[in-house]
């Protein structure tokens, strides 16, 4: 259901791209069937490895694959898994050498896909940017993948597995509910990312039922960059630094009288967070849900 | 007789009008911003605030008003500083960034973010300073060991400039989760939340001044040239502390608040606009100019921001709101009186055989193809020779893209020679003309108009950016027959312009720019044989085309009295160059980026060869640029491994030291 739903909302909005998808789709048919059950399989995007992980077919190769523990980290990546190079210049020619049977990657790269698919067939997965909320594209882009691998039941598994984690999450949030809470990245001393509606977090404060405090707009991949200061000023705000907050943050914001001055700073609810990877899929919110539960505990 | 008419027009309107009407424009966006919220707080809070809890007026007096001064402050320093610099090198050009100071001090913070986060914590201005001061201690070397001339500063300047920026380009690919708040402070923001920065940075630009002003009278003895010497000046310390002064009131601007590059270009420019003669008030009113011209940017830009919630770093755009002001003012200057006084006046020895020189370099072409070709890295990262039976699968993705830079290579060394010879400014480049930046506006636009648009459609955006740009300085070279110079002028803010909205976009954190960023850095990874083909035949077309413009770049080399009295129509001849020259570069910079800067180093190094009469020097700064593209491409293929490091800035690695050897070698043999 979901699935058709997501398709149809897409094919209207991007009549021209979708044409262009639908006509390279269709000269890449012979190969796909060629390869109902994948195995051979080359990521070019970090939420979808997550995915692929997680149903048991391991990726191949991955763009940026030593960057994995800082920037994701959950579910491990096995040792199996070949660095292929920067996602904006993937190394073609070891991607020749490994000879994969499909790659998997993001509309981000829709320029790159002519390129890829004279190696093997392209599977491109909207999922973050696409003007909405990404829950129904991961939901989507889950159930492909296990199709392209030929592990279905693995695919309803997963859903089913981050479902009940984030049910259980649902009770263990419960200090949290009815407060507004403020999501930042620290870029530097002056600058954070603020989490909005059209981003993983925002899918599961939305699942569990959680407040987000930030009001203000935010682009299309759910965040916006602003100057801490423009923060809500609102007494109830709490605030959480998503790690890795820059190691001169703190030290600075300490002497500032503007951070003072803060409502959240005042009240002292400034939380620290551990990280977790914004532009991810299934096991993203299931690792989100688990830091709120947590942070939920400490709050209480 | 037009001549006679645009110096009456000048002195119609007095100089100082024009700073009259930047203060009052600064001061009108000051209090479009500021004036309601001051209003409602009343005029106690730029003195204090009792209330803590009070928001607006924390707001207003710890982040509103330190942000003015911020601006004021920093423009100021900036506009001292570029003063500084262009009464020394003695080169309407010279802004603080071309000493490498800037470049220096943003690769110090992107490599201590990625690999010493630590240091961070420890003190970030200390970081950024000592990079900074690095970047601008390589320089000086260099420079010294080329006695310090005008000319070695601002080529050992732009390579270190070139050089730290392409390594933070290369840490921003390879580590693209790390650097969003390095593309906030390249940008230059001025968002400030507390006094303790501006109150740090008081002092520092104060105390600059105050040297700077102490210098002035050695200075302006230097303006003289041969008769400081006579006077028992020591040049060469003179100038050092100048530029250490310069560098050193930049560095505090940047590791306060970033990069904001252009307005110590712009500063000094309407400094002199305005009237300002002896070096006292240049000095001085551009440090008021820089500081207007900041303040103002700033203001309106905060205006913009409350009003759409679009976060721009005020450096970024100053760059925007800077260059157009700058064409404005170009066409005021005086004809001849800022011509860069660069011209060498040593020539490097002939060449005995030029066309063996040649035929040497073009087998070396061919080498450089033959072991990109065949020599390779398996999945385990060793170096492999690829079997012939292998090469079938292999070889598309590598013959193609060393063609691609390859014959991109040949284009700018060739885009180089005519426009060197076009201006007699051997700090000029295709780059520099501002043409590869059109080329890249034009890419942006499509990207962001229509996103995922095919490699076809890119190209043609690219084109129309190329040609939109061109057009521009073939308007403003139509509307007047002017010195070479004011072309080179407006080219440089046309670029500024233009690499200034890229930042921008950059530090907007939209994913997409990095694409953006990976095109520019000059990567030939989307080379297919289609496109190898299409630039190697235009590649070998340019080659044949070439040599018909080899009477006219002599004749306009010997000056525009020699080139009329041959009977060449001075406007005529320096258009159709202009022509090819942007065409070539328009073309090269659809396949490599705009920032290979081989345009700059071929026709050096093909001088540095001995080929110097016009034929030859084309024909060897055309295999030069192959064989460095060519390089470049292979070498950044295989070098970090699995990474593959953008042809473009490899080549900027691999040429800049060579040029730096060739002008430390050619002063030892002369000395």
């Amino acid at each position: 259901m979901l699935l058709e739903k997501t398709k149809a909302d897409t094919g209207l909005r991007l009549t021209r791209r979708s044409f262009a998808a639908g006509a390279l789709s269709l000269l890449a048919v012979p190969q796909v069937l060629a390869a109902p059950n994948a195995r051979r399989i080359i990521c070019l995007d970090y939420g979808l490895a997550q995915t692929l992980i997680e149903l048991g077919a391991v990726p191949l190769g991955l763009v940026n694959a030593n960057d994995w523990d800082r920037w994701c980290g959950e579910p491990a990546l096995p040792d199996s898994v070949v660095n292929i190079g920067a996602t904006t210049d993937v190394n073609m020619s070891l991607l020749v050498q490994l000879k994969p049977d499909l790659i998997v990657s993001t509309p981000f790269l829709e320029a790159y896909r002519s390129q890829l698919e004279r190696i093997a067939p392209v599977e491109s997965f909207p999922i973050h940017n696409v003007g909405g909320s990404p829950y129904p594209h991961i939901l989507a882009a889950t159930r492909k993948l296990a199709e392209l691998t030929g592990l279905v039941s693995e695919g309803e598994a997963l859903i089913a597995r981050t479902e009940s984690q984030i049910a259980a999450a649902y009770d263990k949030v419960a200090p949290l509910r009815g407060k507004p809470l403020v999501f930042v990245s620290f870029l530097d001393t002056r600058h954070v990312r603020v989490y909005g509606p059209g981003g993983n977090y925002q899918d599961v404060l939305d699942l569990l039922e959680l407040t987000n405090g930030w009001n203000g707009a935010s682009n299309s991949w759910g965040f916006a960059t602003v100057g801490y200061e423009q923060l809500p000023p609102d007494p109830d705000v709490t605030l959480f630094c998503m790690e890795d907050v820059p190691p001169d943050v703190f030290p600075t914001l300490e002497g500032s009288p503007l951070w003072n001055s803060l409502p959240f700073v005042k009240a002292g609810a400034v939380y620290r967070l551990p990280h977790c990877f914004m532009f991810g899929t299934l096991p993203s919110m299931s690792r989100f849900a688990r830091i709120l539960s947590e942070a939920a505990v400490h709050h209480a | 007789m037009p001549e006679m008419s645009r110096i009456s027009d000048v002195r119609k309107v007095p100089g100082g009008a024009w700073l009259v009407l930047l203060a009052l424009f600064a001061l009108a966006a000051t209090v479009t911003n500021l004036g309601p919220a001051l209003a409602d707080l009343g005029g106690s809070v730029i003195f204090g605030v009792d209330d803590m809890t009070n928001q607006p007026a924390v707001q207003f007096h710890f982040s509103r008003l330190p942000r003015l001064a911020m601006a004021f402050l920093a423009g100021g320093a900036l506009g001292v500083a570029g003063a500084l610099l262009q009464q020394i090198l003695r080169n309407p050009l010279a802004s603080p960034s071309t000493v490498g100071i800037e470049a220096g001090a943003q690769l110090a913070l992107a490599v201590t973010m990625v690999f010493f986060p630590v240091l961070l914590g420890w003190s970030r201005d200390l970081v950024t300073l000592g990079g900074g001061s690095l970047a601008m201690l390589g320089v000086f070397l260099v420079a010294w060991q080329a006695g310090f001339s005008p000319l070695s500063v601002m080529l050992a300047g732009l390579m270190a400039g070139l050089y730290a920026s392409a390594c933070v380009t290369l840490l921003a690919l390879m580590k693209e989760h790390y650097l969003g708040g390095l593309f906030i402070w390249g940008g230059g923001s001025l968002v400030q939340q507390d006094w303790r920065p501006v109150i740090s940075l008081l002092p520092r630009v104060a105390g600059g001044l105050v040297l700077a002003l102490l210098l002035l009278r050695p200075l302006t003895l230097l303006s003289l040239d041969e008769g400081a010497k006579g006077l028992g000046l020591k040049i060469a310390q003179i100038r050092a502390a100048g530029l250490a002064i310069a560098a050193a009131l930049t560095g505090f601007v940047v590791s306060a608040v970033g990069i904001i590059g252009f307005v110590g270009l712009a500063a000094p420019a309407f400094a002199r606009m305005t009237g300002a003669r002896t070096p006292a008030s240049r000095l001085l009113l551009s440090g008021i100019s820089g500081a207007l011209l900041l303040t103002t940017t700033d203001q309106l830009l905060q205006i913009l921001e409350s009003g759409t919630g679009i976060f721009l770093p005020t450096g970024a755009v100053t760059a925007m709101l800077g260059a157009p002001l700058l064409l404005v003012l170009v066409r005021r200057l005086p004809a001849r009186a800022h011509r860069a006084s660069s011209a060498e006046k040593i020539a490097p020895e002939r060449s005995r055989a030029p066309v063996w020189m040649v035929a040497g370099l073009a087998g070396a072409c061919l080498l450089a193809v033959a072991a990109a070709v065949l020599i390779g890295r398996g999945i385990d990262g060793s170096f492999l020779l690829s079997p012939f039976d292998q090469l079938e699968d292999l070889l598309p993705w590598r013959l193609p893209r060393t063609l691609v830079a390859g014959s991109a290579g040949i284009l700018l060394g060739l885009a180089g020679v005519f426009i060197q010879r076009l201006t007699a400014n051997p700090a000029a480049s295709p780059e520099v003309l501002g043409i590869s930046s059109g080329a890249v506006f034009g890419v942006l636009a499509v990207q962001f108009l229509a996103a995922g648009s095919g490699y076809l459609v890119q190209v043609a955006g690219a084109s129309a950016g190329a040609l939109a740009v061109f057009g521009i300085l073939l308007a403003m070279e139509q509307r007047r027959s002017r010195s070479s110079d004011s072309l080179l002028y407006s080219g440089v803010a046309l670029g500024a312009f233009l690499t200034a909205l890229v930042s921008a976009v950059i530090a907007s954190g939209d994913p997409r720019a990095m694409l953006l960023l990976q095109w520019m850095t000059g990567s030939t990874s989307q080379a297919d044989w289609t496109s190898a083909a299409l630039l190697a035949a235009i590649a070998c077309a340019a080659l044949l085309a070439a040599p018909l413009f080899s009477r006219v770049l002599t004749l306009l080399k010997l000056g525009d009295e020699a080139a009329q009295s041959a009977g060449i129509g001075l406007r005529a001849a320096r258009l159709l160059v202009l022509v090819f020259a942007a065409v070539l570069t328009a073309v090269a910079t659809l396949a490599i980026g705009p920032l290979s800067f081989v345009g700059l180093m071929a026709p050096h190094l093909a001088r540095r060869a001995g080929l110097l009469r016009s034929l030859p020097q084309m024909a060897g700064a055309a295999a030069f640029g192959g064989l460095l593209m060519i390089l470049a491409d292979y070498l950044g293929r295989v070098a970090y491994f699995p990474w593959q490091l953008p042809a473009g800035t490899m080549a900027t690695f691999i040429g800049g030291p060579l040029l730096v050897a060739l002008v430390l070698l050619r002063r030892a043999r002369t000395a």
